[in-house]
């Protein structure tokens, strides 16, 4: 089990130190047996050590600003994605204008107003097409930057559309 | 040192003995009888990237993977798609699984841009069905399939943003779920499928 502690300890590149030590505490028949498997416990300390020394990639600016725009824009997109929603409250809306004809004009005005909100939605998707990884990195910025101005439009057509429908269709929520 | 050698030896065969759990039905239940009844995923009919119907005949002594999607996502289907394919190219020797990817997007997703998608993935039917079909019925579906995955949730409702996969066992009960996002969530989906046809198909032989 010592040789285990000694092999996991090694991750931290201090292997022979701690062979050592447990050397130290161990009888002299462990130690001896011990210092048999060490070829083997160097040759996995320096696995170990090898895979730690990665060098991690330089961090580009650019490519961390272009993430940044990224995610911004996903984040406006995911908060206003309700498509099922808003055609499950469609299908509700046809269903009332049916039963109820006297309220179908209103019915109808709200269901035109969920459709302002979904077109809204999928004329932003349609249009939007994440720049390839080879493309340079201030063009992508740019194109996201103004991708946000786009999803931030949006958003603001559908929640004013999605309000007016809950207020005419008596919705308390979509 | 010896000892030490033997003890960890019995410790390794020790942990690798230790039985799986079976997978539970994960649908609501209710006792009828002393006897627990699930529900199950209710009749569907849809038509694939190829015009064909996809009912649940299409699945018939089979278990797939279920999940929603639509062509203009630009989040996160695709990196569910991309997982999707995973599953795909593991078990496309076997028969025995097959997938359903439903549209929830049947406006602008009719069969001709299934199709065009699907050769961009690179799959074919009958292994994975990439479906539209009635809005409505969709809808009600994708509320059978995650309404159960999705039961600890406090969200009402939505699905459009759920990247969630599920496992429907040959009597058309959900014994597994993942994110489709979640590569490491994914792996453990898969070995769920393994494990899930040795059981299934253990039985019947």
């Amino acid at each position: 089990m010592k040789k285990i502690a000694a092999l996991f300890f090694s991750k931290s590149g201090k292997a022979d130190r701690y062979v050592l030590l447990i050397s130290a505490t161990c009888s002299y028949k462990t130690t001896f047996a011990m210092f048999k498997n060490i070829g083997i416990i160097l040759i996995l300390s320096s696995i170990f050590l090898l895979s730690c020394g990665e060098t991690k990639p330089k961090e580009d600016p650019l490519q961390k600003e272009r993430e940044q725009v990224y995610k911004e824009v996903m984040a406006v997109h995911d908060e206003m994605m309700m498509m099922g929603k808003i055609r499950g409250a469609q299908g509700k809306l046809k269903k009332m204008m049916e039963s109820d004809s006297t309220n179908a004009a209103k019915y109808q005005t709200a269901y035109d107003h969920l459709q302002v909100a979904d077109d809204a939605m999928m004329n932003w998707m349609k249009q939007f097409k994440n720049p390839p990884e080879n493309t340079a990195m201030k063009e992508a910025i740019e194109y996201l930057k103004d991708q946000k101005i786009k999803v931030q439009k949006m958003k603001e057509v559908m929640i004013e559309n999605l309000d007016k429908a809950k207020q005419i269709a008596g919705f308390q929520d979509i | 040192m010896r000892n030490i050698l033997f003890f960890s030896l019995i410790c390794l065969f020790l942990t690798s003995c230790v039985e799986r759990q079976p997978l539970k039905i994960l649908n609501r239940g209710e006792e009828v009888n002393g006897k627990m009844v699930h529900e199950r995923i209710r009749d569907f009919s849809f038509t694939n990237q190829d015009s064909v119907e996809v009912t649940n005949k299409t699945f018939a002594g089979k278990i797939y993977v279920s999940n929603n999607f639509f062509t203009t996502c630009p989040s996160i289907c695709p990196t569910t798609s991309l997982h999707m394919g995973r599953i795909y190219d593991k078990f496309l020797e076997d028969d025995r699984v097959r997938m359903i990817s439903h549209s929830i997007d049947v406006r602008t997703d009719s069969v001709p841009i299934l199709k065009r998608y699907a050769e961009g993935l690179e799959i074919e039917a009958p292994k994975w069905n990439l479906v539209t079909g009635n809005e409505e019925e969709i809808l009600s579906i994708a509320y059978d399939y995650f309404s159960n995955a999705l039961k600890d949730k406090t969200a009402p409702g939505g699905f459009d943003h759920d990247d969630l996969l599920v496992l429907i066992d040959t009597n058309r009960h959900i014994r597994s779920i993942c994110h489709g996002t979640d590569p490491a969530d994914v792996d453990r989906f898969m070995k769920d499928i393994e494990y899930l046809l040795k059981s299934e198909y253990s039985q019947k032989k």
